[in-house]
């Protein structure tokens, strides 16, 4: 008896999730006629990357990164079965329609209709012997079962919190930011080096970020992934209270990009540092980065993709707090030897030599020879220097008195680098900067991973935002809106008194 | 009576599929390689010094004895007979793989043991085969699995965790199989007389297939493996 059960309650398990992952888009039957209509689809559309054969090498490839799904191998990373088997051809279906966000596959569901992305899922499937094997062994793929998210109590996602410093933070780090011991030293089964995910920045997740997307990928893995399946040893119940405690870690949206950074002003002592309280007065300007592929060697791979920014000023000086993500604080103590790059981590920020005063800024990867610009740059273990550039790789320390202006200091803490920068305002000299509160003086950022092998032009850069320090609101600001508004007032009541004297006098 | 008959039809079929053939010759020999023999490199153990840290590890991909044996080849007699499925055994112990290089007849359980008591992953790298890659945390001491080793081919392992444990599983539905040992040497005995074609595999050097006459008693098969 209970043997014949448990067929049936995993059919409808199955049925369950294929409900609940892809609405509009139930099984079809994949025939061989589905096939042959799926190849020109397949060929028009999808071979510029994944190749004629199928074996993700097409003429784009080599300039994808993650590669394009090599369909011989069958490796599929989201394919709603457990680590290592073949995808659901739901799965298949979803991916082609919706895309992979993070990836370079577009959906298609725009151009496509919902008729040809089942022929090209089933011309793709053809590409592999594993599933005609898996017919002629009269297996069926078992989907993984995720059901619906259970309600969690404070306890369960404590309970969930240790079970994740237990099973996950070797590689996704204590605070999730992918910044784990083991995070370094991994590899994607084809050879390619690859990251844990930092489990913060939800909009980077690939595969979703709800909470069963969660729960699907900590309980199954990701095939062709170090990320292992965990259903042989934590119980569903478990998983789902791991998948609870990422749930209050992730955040879902991507911060908006700020244009400007808004320095304000503080009295007092300066800043004691990274962590004084009135950092929270300034807002955070969320800036992204990106590989810098514009000179020199260019570098698609980038591991730190943005930088929260925020600046306080007083009388003398300026105070600049940077703060972005990085998952190893390089050099390493320990470097492994599969990947011994071992540069120091770096952080740049980039200046105009003189706040302009048009619509023209200098070049914003380095400035040029007729307008070069100043980076103040902090290397990890090495010095603070004020830099003069007049290009990319034209970059030389600042001489005179602003050789020594600027200081900064940094701590790293679970994935996290948080960097103080503090200058005057003034100019040191010749080739510097004064920075003047009211006006928008342009600001880039570069950073380095040197684990990753970044250094010189192989970085992480931002295009030109704004830096406005704001002006303290003198205090007519609000005096003169107080004494319109008593004046109006008193006009008013004056007029209500002057009409109603008027109609008294006409009765 | 009659069932029971079937049933040892059924075992007489299986024997004759799967036990190794009962021959009376023995192929022994000792795979060298020209790579100069020296103390292998150490590892560098990054994490979980504790544990990982108590025995000095070195690479286990290139050991050559002081003669030029080679450690951890596989030599495999093909169409000797049928491998017979049943259960193979690895650990993770020490941080790192026991044994380094296995074989293992298609379609076995492998049994996969944590003598470590911190957290593992196994992670395996087949083609052909199903590749699995689950946690092994320190509770988890022994797991069985019964699927992803049913085709033959050679297939790597990994620990994620500890980037630098590696193994391999030559999984073959040959029953002639022999891992050869700290100086080389192998030996595969109860052959039948005949001409096979036998293939050596080493994870640094490749393969290397060649012709071999097999009479009643002792034969030599000798192979020199560079790449």
């Amino acid at each position: 008896m209970m043997l014949s059960i448990a067929p049936l309650l995993q059919a409808l398990m199955a049925l369950f999730v294929l409900a609940a992952a892809s609405p509009a888009s139930a099984q079809q039957a994949l025939t061989p006629e589905r096939a042959a209509k799926g190849k020109p689809v397949y060929e028009k559309r999808c071979a510029g990357c994944h190749g004629l054969t199928g074996a993700g090498d097409g003429p784009a490839a080599d300039r994808l990164r993650p590669r394009p799904r090599d369909f011989k191998t069958a490796f599929y990373k989201f394919g709603d079965t457990v680590f290592g088997k073949l995808p659901m051809d739901t799965a298949m279906f979803r991916a082609i329609s919706e895309g992979l966000p993070g990836s370079s596959m577009p959906g298609w569901k725009d151009t496509l209709r919902e008729e040809e992305i089942w022929d090209v899922v089933a011309y793709i499937k053809d590409f592999s012997r594993k599933f005609a094997r898996l017919k002629e062994r009269g297996e069926k793929l078992e989907p993984l079962v995720i059901g619906t998210a259970p309600k969690l109590s404070e306890a369960d996602i404590q309970e969930g919190k240790e079970l994740f410093l237990k099973n996950c933070e070797k590689c996704h780090g204590k605070a999730g930011r992918g910044s784990g011991p083991s995070a370094v030293a991994l590899k994607h089964d084809l050879g390619d080096r690859i990251w844990p995910r930092n489990l913060t920045k939800g909009w980077t997740f690939r595969n979703g970020n709800a909470i069963e997307n969660i729960y699907r990928t900590a309980a199954g893995g990701i095939t062709g992934t170090p990320m292992p399946s965990h259903l042989e040893s934590l119980k569903p119940e478990q998983v789902w209270k791991i998948a609870g405690y990422v749930d209050t870690i992730v955040q879902r949206e991507q911060p908006k990009t700020s244009e400007v950074i808004i320095g304000k002003p503080i009295e007092g002592a300066p800043p004691a540092g990274i962590d004084d309280a009135r950092w929270a007065e300034a807002p955070a300007a969320h800036i992204p980065l990106a590989g810098q592929i514009i000179e020199g060697e260019r570098w698609f791979t980038p591991t730190v993709d943005s930088v929260q920014v925020r600046a306080l000023y007083d009388s003398t000086m300026i105070y600049l707090l940077a703060e972005w993500d990085d998952p190893s604080a390089s050099p390493l103590t320990e470097p492994n030897d599969k990947f011994p790059e071992n540069e120091p981590d770096a952080f740049a920020v980039q200046l105009p030599t003189v706040i302009p005063t048009g619509m023209e800024k200098p070049y914003f990867l380095g400035g040029g020879n007729k307008s070069p610009v100043i980076q103040w740059k902090w290397t990890n273990g090495g010095a603070v220097e004020t830099l003069s550039a007049k290009g990319i790789l034209k970059v030389d320390p600042i001489a005179g008195p602003a050789a020594n202006a600027l200081s900064a200091n940094a701590t790293y803490v679970d994935g996290q680098w948080r960097a103080m920068f503090t200058r005057p305002l003034t100019a040191s000299g010749d080739g510097d900067l004064t920075i003047e509160p009211g006006k928008y003086i342009p600001i880039a950022f570069s950073a380095w991973d040197g684990n990753n092998g970044e250094t010189a032009e192989k970085r992480a850069i931002s295009i030109w935002y704004w830096l406005l320090l704001e002006p303290p609101t003198p205090l007519t600001v609000y005096l003169w809106p107080a004494i319109i508004g008593f004046l109006i007032a008193g006009g008013e009541v004056w007029l209500v008194r002057k009409v109603n004297q008027h109609a008294h006098r006409k009765e | 009576m009659n069932t029971l008959s079937r049933y040892a039809g059924a075992v007489c079929a299986l024997a004759l599929l799967y036990t190794a053939p009962a021959g009376a010759a023995t192929v022994k020999g000792v795979i060298s390689t020209p790579k100069k023999a020296g103390a292998p490199e150490a590892i560098k153990v990054t994490k979980d010094h504790a544990i990982c840290g108590v025995k000095p590890l070195s690479k286990e991909e290139m050991l050559v004895s002081a003669s030029g044996g080679l450690k951890n080849a596989v030599v495999i007699i093909q169409g000797a007979g049928k491998a017979a499925p049943g259960k193979g055994g690895i650990a993770q112990q020490g941080c790192r793989f026991e044994p380094h290089v296995m074989t293992l007849a298609a379609k076995s359980k492998l049994e996969i043991k944590n003598n470590d008591g911190l957290s593992h992953n196994f992670h395996s790298f087949g083609f052909e085969n199903d590749p699995v890659n689950f946690s092994q945390p320190g509770e988890m001491k022994v797991k069985v699995v019964d699927k992803g080793f049913e085709y033959p081919e050679v297939i790597k392992i990994q620990c994620d965790i500890h980037e630098w444990m590696n193994a391999w599983i030559v999984v073959s539905d040959e029953s002639a199989v022999a891992v050869t040992g700290a100086d080389g040497s192998f030996s595969i005995a109860n052959l039948k007389p005949g001409t096979y074609t036998a293939k050596v595999w080493h994870e640094k050097l490749g393969e290397v297939t060649q012709k071999l006459t097999v009479k009643d008693g002792d034969n030599t098969l000798n192979v020199a493996m560079s790449k």
